[in-house]
């Protein structure tokens, strides 16, 4: 090789990567499109008769987790159904497995794509059902991409949804 | 030998098994698992699933339901062919059928055994259509609700009900696919609430509505316990979750329960997370309680008794235990007591018992300590007298019933009040409150006059019950020490002790009124006993106790507590007990803690007594703490914390340590354990002589000529300030009743529900009255333990067989 080509090289490289866009983009003010089979947080979906949580306060989620994330505290309704007084979900454990939703019988939990995670407060990180219907609702745009086969792997992504 | 065991070949494997046993428990005794239904250890062989069935040869050419099969010589089974596993699943698909599939709903998921054999069995879809049953769930009482949709119609409830707890309930309903379960003598399940139903069910088709929805079974921590609320002891499994008890279940078939509960054991926990518990210490600034640290309130208890024992004297203080504490709670107090303090008031309030128990000793020695209920059980005649046992000490009750139903025991019956144990007696009879210790003398051989007026027992019922007593090799003679006792207990156990005198084979057997009152007598909780019930002036007790303590023991017995209080009290440390709400005389007793210099009260609810108090600590339930009951039969009942305390609460005989502490002496507890050792090395039990000598008791007054007799005897829903905070208990008896006869009710023109006022001499109380079969003409029924009627309203004294006066408000 002649004397000076690897200087050459180097240089090329540095030309053409420098007049490429940048990679980074100026988080939180832009936030870049996430693939779509992306791990979020998990979601709630609501139910279309009482509006709220779908969940029939089953347990099988809390008893799933690996990291003790769910607590659902049930209680009986005036009809003799279980009412769920309350579900919470620390986010600040949870490790994304998804036991919780396989191990759901109704499909209350829901996958979604948000990883807007960051609070000042770790009690932030403790939410609870009305707070993950809204992140499953806010999923809404992403979920019908999702359905539109968007970009490479689609047939991947379709059979992660069919199960 | 051979007679008593059979030997039979079992998959190949040849065991040994007792004549009699199944084939079933022959399976069992060698681990082969044979998959089972409608088995209950509890309950005799029924047959009615078919799930265990085996090929047995030779026997019939046909599969066998092991469970009913007696085991037999040369037998050979076989419990795992190809034809027995289909059967098996067959029978579980045929169940599917019409069970729904509400497993994520059901409160049963995770103890289901139906839903275990499922996945044994690796059913994953039913070869045919499934048809579930839609009816709704039907609310059978306050506390019991059943959902027919999941029954699959194997009868333990109905057996249950029947067998072990005589009440038979509930019952088959309609036939063939029609069949149902359903109370089975009015719309209303009008039972004994004891749950064991709901216990027994193999599914979820029987369900306790205070624990319907609020936890799945596998997310509860299992804490093995004692039952808090009577003195049979009966052992708990406590189910907590998030540091609440969601329910309490039966747990294994040992004494002294065998395996089953009461309304008291199944559904009276919830007190322990009663919104009205005591939480922190509280401390009087300005005539108020107020909320303080812990360390401000032991300074301010450290510096009022030091004060105390320094301006007057040891004599000046006293400490009062209590049955419903633990061993090593009184033992505590009572080291601290006589250890630190140097003073021998020691007071328990649970006077029924500990007056039995010391007129048994004085007549019959030691040897009438507490003996245990299979000796009750295998006596060949079993006499209860005064109250009704099966009110008391539910459990002992139904299994004297089945002694006496199953084992040919001879049942004779002399409570004051109808029971359910009538309908197993041989006799029974209803005997006058007031006249039970002349009964017994009666029994015993003396010679009563006017025996008729006095008991209102004739003279055939007399005489039939004594020629049975008379006959019998053993008799266990049984009553229950509760408030009907008070001012006639020591007659009574005097009754009894004629009646030992008088026949070598009876046995006597006094059922404390409360969860630990054999404990405090045992342990000493009087101002002349000490640990071991031995007495005070005993020299070599005394040393033992001294050298235990590091410190003299007084030699000088402590005084009686109405003259303490009354007398020189100037401090009062009281743990767990309501020393005004208990007293024949509350005014008096409220006036004496007023003028008092330091009253220190320790509990778990508030009460007459911390209300008085200068200083109140919060003391823990029993699912709080670890420690030991003592049951009528003088058994360890042992307790493990399940929950931790609630707020700033403390297990007692930590309070007492700490107190101690702050009073310059540290035991060095830091847990339950070394206590249990320590009061275990000091429980030996003295060998004292009686004086065997018969003694005439004194005569029952005869009944009022107009009016009524009261009776006042503990409910089976009613358990003291712990049970009036339980949820489900309140919901079986909301409030203070009072019952009486039909036709005196009809006389009086008083209705079901009305309000009533008894007037006595000692004062009166307003409430509601119950129409009830089980009262007798001419007697009132005032059931004890609730907090706003008490008996001793009535009259301080002694109100059971006090003359009382009905009004219909």
């Amino acid at each position: 090789m002649p004397l000076g080509s690897g200087v050459l090289t180097g240089l090329k490289t540095v030309l053409m990567v420098g007049r490429r866009k940048p990679s980074t983009v100026m988080y939180p003010e832009h936030v870049r499109d996430i693939g779509y089979r992306f791990r979020g947080q998990v979601g709630m979906r609501r139910d279309e008769v009482t509006g709220g949580m779908t969940c029939v306060g089953c347990g099988l989620c809390e008893t799933a987790c690996p990291n003790d994330v769910i607590r659902v505290d049930t209680s009986e309704n005036a009809d003799g159904t279980r009412f769920v007084d309350r579900y919470l979900f620390d986010v600040g454990r949870c490790v994304f497995c998804y036991f919780c939703i396989e191990a759901c019988p109704v499909d209350a939990l829901q996958r979604t794509h948000d990883f807007h995670l960051v609070t000042e407060d770790r009690r932030g990180l403790l939410i609870d059902g009305q707070k993950m219907i809204e992140i499953y609702e806010n999923d809404q745009a992403y979920r019908e991409a999702e359905q539109h086969n968007i970009g490479p792997g689609a047939a991947i992504a379709n059979w992660f949804e069919r199960g | 030998m051979s007679s008593e065991t059979v030997t039979l070949t079992i998959d190949g494997q040849e065991v040994q098994v007792p004549r009699g046993a199944t084939v079933l428990q022959a399976c069992e005794s060698i681990g082969v698992e044979i998959p089972t239904l409608c088995t209950d250890p509890r309950l005799k062989p029924y047959g009615a699933c078919r799930m265990c069935v085996v090929e047995v040869q030779p026997g019939p050419p046909r599969p066998t339901a092991s469970c009913t099969t007696p085991a037999g010589d040369g037998m050979t089974v076989v419990t795992d062919s190809q034809s027995i596993k289909d059967i098996r699943k067959h029978v579980i698909e045929l169940q599917l059928q019409h069970h729904p599939l509400d497993c994520p709903y059901c409160d049963q998921a995770g103890t289901c055994e139906l839903q275990d054999e499922v996945f044994d069995q690796e059913i994953f879809q039913s070869p045919y259509e499934t048809v579930p049953k839609a009816h709704p769930e039907e609310i059978l009482n306050e506390v019991i609700l059943i959902n027919h949709n999941r029954c699959i119609l194997c009868g333990r409830c109905v057996r249950m009900c029947d067998e072990q707890i005589g009440v038979r309930a509930l019952d088959f309903v309609e036939r063939a696919v029609g069949t149902f379960i359903a109370p089975a003598q009015h719309e209303f399940m009008d039972c004994e609430r004891c749950g064991m139903c709901i216990e027994t069910c193999p599914v979820g088709a029987l369900l306790s509505r205070p624990f319907k929805h609020a936890a799945r079974s596998w997310q509860t921590e299992k804490t093995a316990s004692t039952c808090p609320h009577c003195a049979v002891g009966c052992s708990l499994l406590v189910e907590s979750r998030h540091g609440s008890v969601v329910r309490t279940r039966s747990n294994g078939l040992e004494e002294p329960d065998r395996g089953i509960l009461c309304a008291k054991g199944f559904f009276g926990h919830s007190f322990v997370n009663s919104g009205e518990r005591i939480t922190e210490p509280l401390v009087r600034r300005n005539g108020a309680l107020q909320p303080a640290s812990w360390s401000e309130a032991l300074n301010v208890i450290s510096a009022g008794l030091r004060e105390v024992l320094d301006a007057h004297g040891p004599q000046a203080v006293g400490v009062v235990g209590s049955p419903n504490t633990t061993n090593e709670d009184n033992y505590t107090l009572q080291r601290f007591a006589r250890a630190v303090l140097g003073t021998n008031n020691v007071y328990s309030q649970s006077s029924g018992l500990h007056a039995a128990a010391r007129t048994l000793r004085a007549v019959l020695g030691s040897a009438a300590g507490p003996r245990s209920q299979s000796e009750l059980l295998e006596s060949d005649v079993i006499l209860v007298v005064g109250a009704d046992i099966g009110q008391t000490h539910n459990v002992v009750g139904a299994h004297v019933k089945q002694a006496a139903r199953d084992d040919g025991r001879t049942l004779l019956v002399a409570t004051r009040l109808a029971s359910g144990l009538d309908d197993f007696a041989t006799v029974a009879a209803r005997v006058r409150p007031g006249a039970e210790a002349v009964l017994l003398s009666a029994l015993a051989g003396a010679d009563i006059p006017n025996m008729h007026a006095l008991t209102g027992i004739d003279a055939d019922t007399l005489t039939a019950m004594r020629s049975r007593v008379q006959a019998a090799g053993t008799v266990a003679v049984v009553w229950d020490t509760g408030v009907w006792t008070l001012g006639k207990a020591e007659a009574i156990a005097q009754g009894a002790a004629n009646l030992a005198l008088a026949h070598d084979g009876v046995k006597l057997f006094p059922l404390p009124e409360r969860a630990n009152a054999a404990g405090t007598f045992l342990l000493g909780m009087a101002p002349d006993l000490l640990p071991g019930a031995r007495p005070l002036s005993d020299d070599e007790a005394r040393r033992q106790a001294s050298d235990a303590w590091g410190a003299p023991v007084p030699a000088e017995p402590g005084l009686a507590f109405d003259d303490f209080i009354d007398g020189p009290m100037q401090a009062l440390y009281v743990m767990g007990e309501d020393v005004v709400g208990g007293s024949a005389n509350p005014q008096g007793a409220q006036a004496a803690l007023e003028r008092a210099r330091l009253v220190v009260a320790q509990d778990i609810f508030m009460n007459a007594t911390t209300e008085a108090a200068d200083v109140v600590l919060p003391g823990a339930t029993f699912a709080e703490k670890g420690g030991h009951f003592t049951n009528f039969e003088g058994r360890l009942g042992r307790l493990a914390p399940a929950i931790p305390p609630v707020g700033k609460a403390r297990p007692d005989w930590e309070i007492v340590a700490r107190v101690s502490a702050a009073m310059g002496a540290d035991f060095g507890w830091r847990s339950h354990e070394p206590i249990s050792t320590e009061l275990a090395g000091l429980m030996q039990r003295p060998s004292l002589p009686g004086s065997r000598e018969s003694a005439a008791v004194n005569g029952a007054a005869p009944a009022p000529a107009d009016g009524f007799v009261l009776a006042t005897e503990q409910h089976l829903y009613t358990a003291g300030v712990s049970g009036r905070r339980a949820d489900s208990l309140t919901l079986m008896l909301p409030e203070a009743v009072a019952e009486l006869n039909a036709g005196d009710a009809q006389r009086l023109s008083i209705a079901h529900g009305d309000r009533i006022r008894l007037s006595a001499d000692g004062g009166e109380v307003n409430l509601k009255a119950l129409v009830a079969d089980r009262v007798p003409p001419g007697v009132v029924s005032l059931p004890d333990r609730f907090l706003e009627a008490a008996p001793r309203q009535l009259d301080p004294r002694a109100p059971d067989g006090a003359a009382v006066r009905v009004h219909k408000v």
